[in-house]
């Protein structure tokens, strides 16, 4: 609801921040694969019963994300605690480009080159800078992350 | 008890002897000497005093300037409240006129006035929801409005509020036609939020400034409704269709409040 309400004001060029976005992303670095794929599971819901897409664009595209930052997240974080932070562009591109192509084979038109020159890649800068306050915030609420399986 | 009266008899014989020797002048030397000992004296206690009776005074008019600062407070809180408000209800009393303008320039039109709640929170869709669903009469199709002109179409409805896809999204597209010309063509969002409108014959002239309304094809839009205003053109003689930059009429990055027009809905071509 924040994401529908609030954060519109506060767009940088008319991008949004995609806040339920960077919440499962975090959690994917903090909390690995399975957990981020369930937040992925229920915030695309949530985004969706708001969105004029179809339903279940936000489901996929949320999930491609977790994907991502759930196996490679933990993994980075053993070599550094910022290092996982570069997983958030991959992540965000890659949710844009799944969230795109699903509305494609739904039957939306998609014009590639402006939706990855002027949505996509704005939309990564934009949500690359709200991480580095986010991370923070989801790391104060989950204090103890869990360890990569392979090494429990 | 007698015994004791008899004590007041020599005190009134002195106060009597007093009044009787006080016209002697001997009496008011002595008065005069003792008045001018004890004058300064007097003047001496009597600062303080005076400054006292000033303290009581402050402290006094302390507690009545606390209360008329409170009071003073209270009255500038609440002007600054009505110094928020009263723009406010000036700019929604303009909103109302405008309505009101509007709807008596087109009594075809039943208008029901929504609020903009929130917008799309994907960055692919330009939409927006507002407090109106099917309870209140709104229809999927059913066109959305600003009195400065188009906005969009309702998408999705639910029994208390509705989706309304904008003209600026790039699913949008809308019959137009250039009022000067009569040049029809087919009006289309993009992902920067401006208008393209293509298809527009070679043959009819087309330049900027010229308003660009719906034209009613296709049933979906009723006609008549400005779209927005030609800024560029791009013609090229090798091209079959000339192609017209078109922007909206309605600042949608600002707009508060919607009508939707609930006694049209798209037609059914068979």
């Amino acid at each position: 609801m924040i994401q529908s309400t609030v954060l519109p004001h506060l767009a940088i060029a008319g991008i949004k921040v995609e806040l339920t976005l960077l919440l499962v992303i975090a959690w994917g670095i903090r909390r690995g694969l399975e957990e981020s794929l369930l937040w992925a599971l229920i915030g695309g819901i949530a985004v969706d019963l708001f969105s004029a897409a179809p339903f279940g664009t936000s489901v996929v595209s949320y999930g491609c994300a977790a994907a991502v930052a759930g196996s490679l997240g933990p993994l980075l974080r053993q070599v550094s605690a910022l290092l996982p932070l570069a997983i958030t562009p991959l992540a965000v591109v890659i949710a844009a480009l799944a969230a795109a192509a699903v509305m494609a084979l739904a039957g939306w038109p998609v014009p590639w080159p402006s939706t990855v020159a002027l949505v996509i890649l704005p939309a990564m800068l934009v949500d690359s800078l709200a991480m580095l306050v986010i991370y923070p915030l989801v790391s104060a609420l989950d204090p103890r992350p869990r360890a990569p399986a392979w090494m429990i | 008890m007698l015994s004791r009266l008899a004590y007041a008899i020599p005190v009134l014989l002195v106060g009597i002897l007093l009044i009787v020797a006080s016209r002697l002048p001997q009496v008011q030397i002595l008065e005069a000497v003792a008045f001018e000992v004890l004058g300064p004296v007097q003047d001496s206690v009597s600062i303080p005093v005076v400054h006292l009776d000033r303290i009581g005074q402050t402290v006094e008019r302390i507690s009545q300037l606390e209360a008329e600062n409170a009071r003073l407070r209270a009255e500038v809180e609440r002007l600054s409240r009505e110094a928020v408000l009263v723009p406010e209800l000036q700019r929604e009393n303009a909103e109302l006129r405008a309505e009101l303008s509007f709807q008596h320039e087109h009594p075809e039109f039943r208008l029901l006035s929504a609020r903009i709640i929130g917008f799309d929170p994907s960055n692919l869709v330009h939409a927006i929801i507002i407090d109106r669903g099917t309870r209140h009469g709104v229809a999927e199709g059913m066109t959305v409005i600003t009195p400065s002109g188009l906005v969009g179409q309702v998408v999705q409805v639910s029994p208390t509020t509705a989706k309304v896809l904008l003209i600026t999204d790039v699913s949008s597209s809308v019959y137009g036609v250039v009022q000067s010309s009569r040049a029809r063509g087919v009006v289309n969002g993009s992902r920067s939020g401006d208008l393209t409108m293509t298809f527009i014959p070679q043959n009819l002239k087309v330049q900027p400034g010229d308003r660009v309304v719906t034209s009613g094809l296709g049933g979906v839009f009723p006609p008549g409704l400005w779209i927005g205003t030609v800024t560029a053109v791009r013609q090229n003689d090798v091209d079959l269709y000339q192609e017209a930059k078109v922007q909206p009429a309605v600042d949608l990055s600002r707009v508060e409040e919607v009508l939707v027009i609930i006694n049209h809905l798209p037609s059914k071509l068979g």
